[in-house]
């Protein structure tokens, strides 16, 4: 009886254990973590416009901060929350915070603290400089108090009539109290402040429904408001042509866009070291297509052959 | 770095042991399993429920009934309207007799969202959209000498910051309107400069975009874009009119 032919190596890499790519991807995913490369990050046209619109704002002017989102998103969306409350704060930006889900009031108070109670990056935080401001003096952000300098008024439920009703009538719909229950008429940045055209500009981060797109359908058009956001990738392409139609003036989609954000503000952070593991994992997805093309049809073409 | 709250840290490690238990499904179903899935569905349905009491029926319900019978104005007995609208919800889920009582709220709820969505998307996504869909065919350059602020914004490597730069050189009468002029401005800062100088080329970019003739590119992208559109209304308008005729035509084949 005449021995099996041996497999051609071809054969052999098209049945290969495809655990083996499943390593891979472990590999590409840990190993930038902990072995930053730094590769060059370009900011892109949609984040730089939302930059250069927050940079616009001047000191003492009060935004309308929408967070909108759950701790699935928080991965892709904290870094730019986080970069444009830097941002934000070491201008000197009041803060009016709110959100209309249910599941954000936990993951937002946390936040108000971490990063609005307390400084981001003081004087002294390591690889970060100061923009410096028109007299030369460097500016960095410091501990906000509340009721003074930022005020969050919490969930209402309603989610695109809220929205909506933020647009007419803030304070009715906010029952003209903070969330902790002190009167919006005894809070001065609240003075004069009665619907969202009231605010200089609104910072939209935003996971899905309610969110970007419903501010823009149910305000934005209405009450021409500025306005620029950040969302998750999967829903960038989806809000990409609000951007594009001058209805948003800017736009962070992702992590890719929250690390360009991370750059311009200048003060690198998690999205920046997980830019090195999407450009690395991404990097090992399409090198396993162009091998298992090369296989299948170096395998189809000796086939062929004989 | 920002200290860390003793209730975060110990809400962390819960967290971490949680998901330890979840993950512990890929060996196979166990009591860890099983304790912090019971735990997330109890925990979530008693967050939903304080959540929706505190911020909506406590604020909305509970106190303006309050004010409304401590002698307050009469508005707030309003908030009697969603009360009947929510006892005839819950009808429809006790009474098969007295179902139908459960279509009002229904009724009230679809057609308030339809109002608010056909409204919002008319103005939203129509109009506004249309608007930047309908634009000059004959794509003009922005002439650097004359733009305002607004028109020199949207330019490759502008932002506001620049463009007011540009405007107020221009006041000065210190600016060359070129892109090159753009790039050598003075008052750029480093970083400005490089955007500008990322952002130059002749076939799109901020060169071919400037000046006081025509801008090509854009020309032909327009032409494109009329032309996909046309063919795409062309090609379903036309295969939905063969499609009906292709219909009627074996329809009156079979009637002979």
């Amino acid at each position: 009886m005449a021995a099996p032919e041996p497999k051609h190596w071809t054969e052999k890499l098209q049945s290969f254990d495809r655990r083996w790519i499943f390593l891979a991807m472990g590999f590409a995913i840990v190993l930038p973590l902990l072995f930053p490369i730094n590769l060059p990050i370009k900011p892109s046209p949609m984040v730089q416009a939302g930059f250069y619109t927050v940079e616009a704002l001047q000191p003492g002017d009060v935004v309308f901060v929408s967070v909108d989102l759950e701790p699935a998103s928080t991965p892709e969306l904290e870094p730019y929350f986080r970069s444009v409350m830097l941002q934000l704060k070491r201008k000197n930006v009041k803060l009016v915070i709110a959100t209309t889900w249910y599941a954000a009031p936990p993951l937002v108070e946390r936040w108000i603290r971490e990063m609005i109670e307390n400084p981001i990056a003081p004087e002294g935080t390591p690889g970060y400089t100061a923009p410096l401001d028109a007299d030369g003096k460097p500016m960095y952000d410091r501990a906000y108090k509340k009721n003074e300098d930022y005020v969050w008024l919490g969930f209402r439920e309603g989610k695109a009539a809220v929205i909506s009703g933020l647009g007419s009538d803030l304070r009715g719909t906010f029952d003209n109290r903070a969330a902790d229950g002190t009167p919006l008429d005894a809070i001065p940045i609240m003075n004069g402040k009665k619907q969202l055209k009231d605010f200089k500009l609104l910072v939209l981060i935003s996971a899905g429904f309610p969110g970007i797109k419903e501010y823009v359908q149910q305000v934005q058009s209405r009450y021409n408001l500025r306005m620029v956001g950040a969302t998750t990738a999967v829903s960038t392409t989806d809000l990409a042509p609000y951007y594009q139609a001058g209805q948003l003036l800017g736009l962070s989609g992702g992590l890719a866009a929250a690390a360009e954000y991370e750059t311009m503000v200048g003060k690198p952070g998690l999205a920046t070291q997980a830019a090195d593991v999407l450009n690395v994992s991404h990097l090992v997805v399409i090198l396993a297509i162009v091998f298992g093309n090369f296989i299948f049809f170096v395998g189809r073409r000796r086939k062929a052959r004989r | 770095m920002t200290e860390l709250y003793f209730i975060d840290v110990v809400g962390a490690w819960i967290g971490i042991f949680l998901t330890l238990c979840i993950l512990s499904f890929l060996y196979k179903d166990n009591p860890f399993y099983k304790f912090a899935e019971h735990l997330f569905v109890g925990v979530s349905i008693g967050y939903l429920v304080s959540q929706q009491y505190y911020n909506v029926m406590r604020p909305k319900l509970v106190d303006e009934l309050a004010a409304g019978f401590g002698g307050g104005a009469w508005t707030h007995w309003l908030a009697l309207v969603p009360l009947v609208l929510f006892l005839a919800m819950v009808v429809k889920t006790v009474s098969r007799k007295f179902a139908w009582v459960g279509r009002y709220p229904l009724a009230f709820v679809v057609a308030l969202f339809a109002g608010l969505q056909i409204n919002a998307v008319a103005q939203a996504e129509l109009g506004a959209q249309i608007k930047r869909a309908m634009k000059d065919i004959d794509t003009k350059q922005v002439d650097l000498q004359t733009a305002s602020v607004a028109r020199l914004t949207p330019l490759p490597g502008f932002t506001p910051a620049i463009a007011e730069k540009v405007v107020a050189a221009r006041d000065a009468g210190a600016f060359v309107p070129t892109a090159e002029g753009v790039q050598a401005l003075p008052s750029l800062t480093d970083a400005e400069r490089g955007i500008v100088a990322d952002n130059r080329g002749t076939v799109k970019g901020l060169d071919a975009q400037t000046g006081k003739g025509r801008y090509w590119f854009g020309i032909v992208s327009n032409i494109l874009l009329l032309l996909g559109t046309l063919t795409s209304l062309l090609y379903f308008y036309f295969s939905l009119a063969t499609r009906a005729w292709s219909a009627r035509s074996r329809g009156s084949a079979c009637g002979s």
